[in-house]
């Protein structure tokens, strides 16, 4: 189990709470819904941020196992090994799910996403409204790395 | 050939395609006529675009059209002085410079758009500013009229866009979004029937949630204030009905039931015209639903 777990479960928690609020007419409904788009960009990226350091660790042991090779694709794995900070995040997630072309389809997707909202002030699209559920799917991807 | 617009730039129709939509943009409020543009006669089908975003400014001059004006290639004029050139019928000519933006143009764009007006009129050049809003869908054209800088704001008359499936436009929008407030109507309708034989329990409708989902602003359709229904025992609040969205993945629709426990979740289920709530009882799979009746509405505010 990873930390996008508890970042799940501190979502999970703060939408309740949020929630709660609407219920109890403690605050203007607008502002609290508001609120609740902020939240779920602000976990989207937490949840990115954490999947992608999961990624670059797995991909990187993934690269440092082949790179031992006395092959001539272990020199073109040294070769990646050495320039392995220069890797984006789409070659690294080819490397992982290369047996999993609809993981690595959705991902990408989700990437875009991500990025539409982490540079281009975009909110999130309707494919990626439901957090948790997104949440829960990047741990069951993360332990089944 | 004069240089002098007779066509007034507040009364015109124009048409833009961005990307995987056409937008017709034209004075508001009140149309003197008709939309001169349709999907039918005035769009291509397109190729799906990756990202509707990239290279918007060339697409916009490429393929802007303004009702009663003719395109013409700017002839001699140096390439900066404008991104597109008009005629009118009488052989006015006016130069466009095109600007895109994901907001309104601010006071620094107004400054250097005033600084390009007055350099272009010292040349004998009619020149206009457009600033085109690509993510709330305004043209803001920005002229000289006597020497004074005039602000025209023209707004979209329609959205669409056209595939080899059909025609989706600012209509469908705007009819399924009424559809979406007739069918929260009919549902608090029914709760309040539903609970019509229990007293202490009361409904209540003062608050409102705005509904504003991305494909309205995509199509340039109003945000509207949607009711939150509260169900009282006494002062307290033991449900209340948030609409969430209608434009989502796998369902028509969807509102949260709140209630002093948790958060139900609520789905418009089945075919178009045959769509029934159905409520979730599992918080990790949504498959799992039962229909959405008095009896389980009792269960909740119980």
């Amino acid at each position: 189990m990873s930390r996008i777990t508890d970042t799940q479960r501190a979502y999970d928690r703060l939408v309740q709470l949020l929630d709660q609020e609407i219920r109890k007419r403690s605050g203007s409904t607008k502002d609290l819904e508001q609120f609740r788009e902020t939240l779920d960009v602000a976990f989207y990226l937490l949840g990115w941020s954490q999947f992608e350091y999961l990624v670059r660790q797995e991909a990187g042991d993934l690269i440092d196992e082949r790179a031992r090779a006395q092959s001539v694709e272990g020199h073109a794995w040294r070769f990646l090994q050495d320039n392995l900070k220069a890797l984006p995040v789409r070659r690294r997630l080819d490397l992982i799910f290369h047996t999993n072309p609809k993981a690595r389809g959705q991902l990408d997707k989700d990437y875009e996403f991500r990025n539409e909202a982490a540079h281009n002030y975009r909110s999130l699209p309707k494919e990626a409204k439901d957090i948790s559920a997104w949440l829960q799917g990047l741990e069951e991807l993360v332990d089944n790395f | 050939m004069t240089t002098a617009s007779a066509l007034d730039p507040a009364q015109r129709q124009v048409l833009i395609n961005l990307g995987d939509r056409y937008v017709v943009f034209g004075p508001f409020p009140g149309l003197r006529e008709p939309v001169r543009f349709s999907p039918e006669t005035d769009s291509d089908v397109l190729p799906r675009v990756a990202d509707a975003g990239q290279g918007d400014e060339a697409r916009i001059a490429h393929t802007l059209r303004v009702a009663g004006m003719k395109r013409r290639a700017t002839p001699t004029e140096r390439i900066e002085d404008g991104d597109v050139a008009l005629l009118d019928d009488d052989g006015n000519r006016v130069l466009i410079d095109i600007k895109v933006r994901q907001r309104d143009p601010n006071g620094r764009d107004f400054d250097h758009a005033l600084q390009r007006l007055t350099d272009a009129t010292s040349r004998g050049l009619t020149l206009e500013v457009w600033f085109f809003n690509i993510e709330r869908l305004n043209l803001v054209i920005a002229r000289l009229d006597r020497l004074r800088l005039q602000i025209d704001r023209l707004t979209p008359l329609d959205v669409w866009e056209r595939t080899a499936e059909g025609v989706f436009n600012r209509a469908r929008v705007v009819e399924q979004a009424d559809d979406w407030v007739h069918r929260i109507g009919t549902l608090y309708d029914d709760v309040r029937a539903w609970l019509g034989d229990r007293p202490n329990l009361r409904c209540e409708q003062s608050r409102t949630v705005t509904m504003s989902e991305e494909i309205m602003q995509r199509y340039a359709v109003t945000d509207r204030e949607i009711p939150v229904l509260d169900v009282l025992d006494a002062d307290q609040v033991v449900a209340s009905f948030v609409p969430r969205g209608l434009w989502l993945i796998g369902s028509w629709g969807r509102i949260d039931v709140i209630t002093r426990d948790r958060t139900h979740v609520l789905l418009a289920l089945g075919g178009q015209g045959n769509l029934s709530w159905r409520l979730v009882t599992s918080p990790d799979d949504r498959r799992q639903t039962v229909p959405f009746d008095k009896s389980a509405l009792l269960a909740l505010v119980s």
